[in-house]
């Protein structure tokens, strides 16, 4: 369980979240959304451990984040960032055991760790390129291996800076599926910024907008998601178009 | 499979190059010889060459290595052990006892300047608690420019019968190096060290931030590869000058090669890096014997076109 009390959130010349108090607990599927520039990326740095929030703290477990070594820390909770290095020249394989480090006992990855890479490879369905390298796969395929690699690290609590990003139609309902699975079939924690209102709405049990000026309205998901509340948040007019699927949320066109 | 390969060539080529040095120069040896030649012989062996093919190997390895490590820390492919000043601290003190006469001290000169760079580098580049490796790469370039003018300078007043020593240190040269024992005890203080950190390497290879994610204690593991590093260049430089291009070819060599992961690519420069000089260096002694050519010289010469040869096959 993650807790934040009373986080305060500036970047210079502009306050991002004042006295947030949020519980993030184990089987809960969490969507972030909010403008660009909004805060989302440093909530979740905040939230993870990597960046120092200007006022507040955070609980892992009840106890304060700032006090836990980072390899520990790094066994309870993960992040794909939304900015990763593509300077990578080995093949797939070696870059998602990279995600074993917290884990790693001695100088070489051993079975465990195999198994771990393994499967996380087969969860984003890129286990038939383990050898391929990494340099010579498609944007999509390669978020897909920073993925798997999130996997691997068998975290608690798993943070995704955009992980739809690059991804084709097919592979972002998969992953939303998989993302929910994590959370909601094996009782962790996801917590991931979209910007795709319709995956948030029907794959996300919860849901936190942050507003341009500081204020944040989060909760369960069915609470969230109404053509005020997303007005409001995108400052744009929107409608709502009901279908047997459940309900979209479209920005108007003028 | 293929890195087992290349790493059984490499601990095969690695006595190979040090007896082919052992064995090849003013009057070549046989293999018979080595073991039961004459006194004359024997002490060409042990008093001449193999002091040197050990210091040969030593500074090769451990220019690769540090290498490796600042290409790592500063996230550069460009970085090389010179990079950040430490050569050009070493040369300037080397090159101003020698302009003062001072033969003795040019060692302890050349040391003194080394840890002046080694230490003013870091300090300049830490600000407000934090460690910008952006910053360090530009103090070191910074610096080292600056050390470039106080070579150049030293050079345009030294008189025109000391030139030619300055030059063949500047340009990295073996002739001198005797004291193979501290040379080694670094390589075996850096590749141990080196190792240990292997993993730690392979993540921060993959940026800062994803490294911390990771679990990994970035700044002290930067402080380390940065020391490291510099222990490695310094002790390498003091033994030879500044041979130049090992550091920078050998990493690139083992890469294109597969050896991706730092487990391997730790003891493939070591190898790799020490067989290549310890090879260059035979080659400087013999090509134009009783001549000596600088072995800086050759191994550009030898490492341009082979490390062209490899990138033109990569896809």
């Amino acid at each position: 369980m993650l807790q934040a009390q009373n986080l305060h959130l500036t970047v210079p010349g502009k306050v991002l979240c004042q006295d947030l108090t949020l519980t993030l607990d184990a089987g809960q599927c969490w969507a972030i959304l909010g403008k660009n520039g909004s805060g989302k990326t440093t909530l979740i740095q905040a939230l993870c451990g990597l960046a120092k929030p200007a006022a507040g703290q955070i609980l892992l477990d009840g106890k304060a984040l700032a006090g836990i070594p980072r390899r520990q820390l790094a066994q309870h909770i993960g992040v794909l960032l939304q900015e990763e290095s593509t300077a990578f020249s080995g093949p797939v394989l070696d870059y998602v055991l990279l995600g074993r480090f917290p884990h790693a006992g001695s100088w070489r990855p051993d079975d465990s760790d195999l198994e771990a890479a393994l499967q996380a490879l087969e969860q984003t369905g890129m286990v038939q390129a383990q050898a391929q390298s990494f340099a010579t796969l498609s944007g999509g395929e390669r978020q897909r291996v920073r993925i798997a690699q999130l996997l691997a690290q068998e975290p608690g609590i798993l943070f995704l800076d955009e992980p739809l990003q690059h991804l084709d139609l097919p592979h972002q309902l998969a992953m939303m599926k998989l993302l929910r699975e994590i959370a909601i079939g094996q009782r962790k924690t996801v917590i991931m910024v979209l910007h795709d209102i319709f995956w948030a709405s029907h794959f996300c049990s919860h849901t936190l907008l942050i507003h341009d000026d500081g204020k944040i309205l989060s909760g369960e998901s069915t609470r969230m998601f109404s053509v005020d509340n997303m007005e409001t948040l995108y400052q744009c007019d929107f409608q709502e178009i009901k279908t047997s699927d459940g309900n979209y949320f479209l920005p108007t066109l003028e | 499979m293929q890195r087992h390969f290349l790493l059984l060539f490499l601990l095969l080529l690695a006595p190979v190059s040090i007896l082919s040095a052992l064995l090849s120069g003013s009057t070549d040896l046989s293999l018979a010889q080595l073991l039961h030649g004459s006194e004359s012989q024997q002490e060409i062996l042990w008093q001449l060459r193999a002091p040197r093919a050990a210091s040969a190997f030593a500074c090769g390895a451990l220019l690769a290595l540090s290498g490796v490590l600042l290409q790592v820390l500063l996230r550069n492919p460009l970085a090389d052990p010179y990079l950040l000043g430490i050569s050009g601290g070493a040369a300037t003190g080397a090159l101003g006892a020698m302009l003062l006469g001072l033969a003795a001290a040019v060692k302890l000169s050349a040391l003194g300047g080394a840890l002046l760079a080694l230490l003013l580098v870091p300090a300049l580049s830490f600000r407000r608690h934090a460690w910008s490796i952006h910053h360090l790469l530009l103090t070191g370039i910074a610096l080292s420019a600056g050390f470039g003018a106080l070579i150049s300078l030293l050079l345009s007043i030294a008189p025109s019968a000391g030139i030619h020593g300055m030059l063949y240190w500047l340009m990295g040269d073996l002739s001198y190096a005797q004291s193979p024992g501290l040379t080694w005890a670094a390589l075996l203080a850096a590749g141990i060290a080196s190792g240990l950190l292997a993993r730690h390497l392979d993540v921060l290879a993959i940026g800062e931030l994803k490294a911390k994610s990771l679990g990994v204690a970035v700044l002290p593991v930067q402080a380390a590869i940065y020391l490291i590093a510099a222990v490695a260049t310094t002790a390498a430089v003091l033994e030879a000058g500044s041979i130049g291009f090992v550091g920078l070819v050998i990493p690139h060599l083992l890469r294109l090669m597969g050896m991706d992961s730092h487990r391997w690519l730790v003891p493939g420069a070591i190898l790799l890096g020490g067989s290549f000089l310890t090879l260059a260096d035979t080659l400087a002694r013999t090509l134009v014997a009783p001549q000596q050519l600088p072995v800086g010289v050759l191994t550009a010469l030898t490492g341009v076109p082979l490390l062209l040869f490899l990138l033109s096959r990569k896809r």
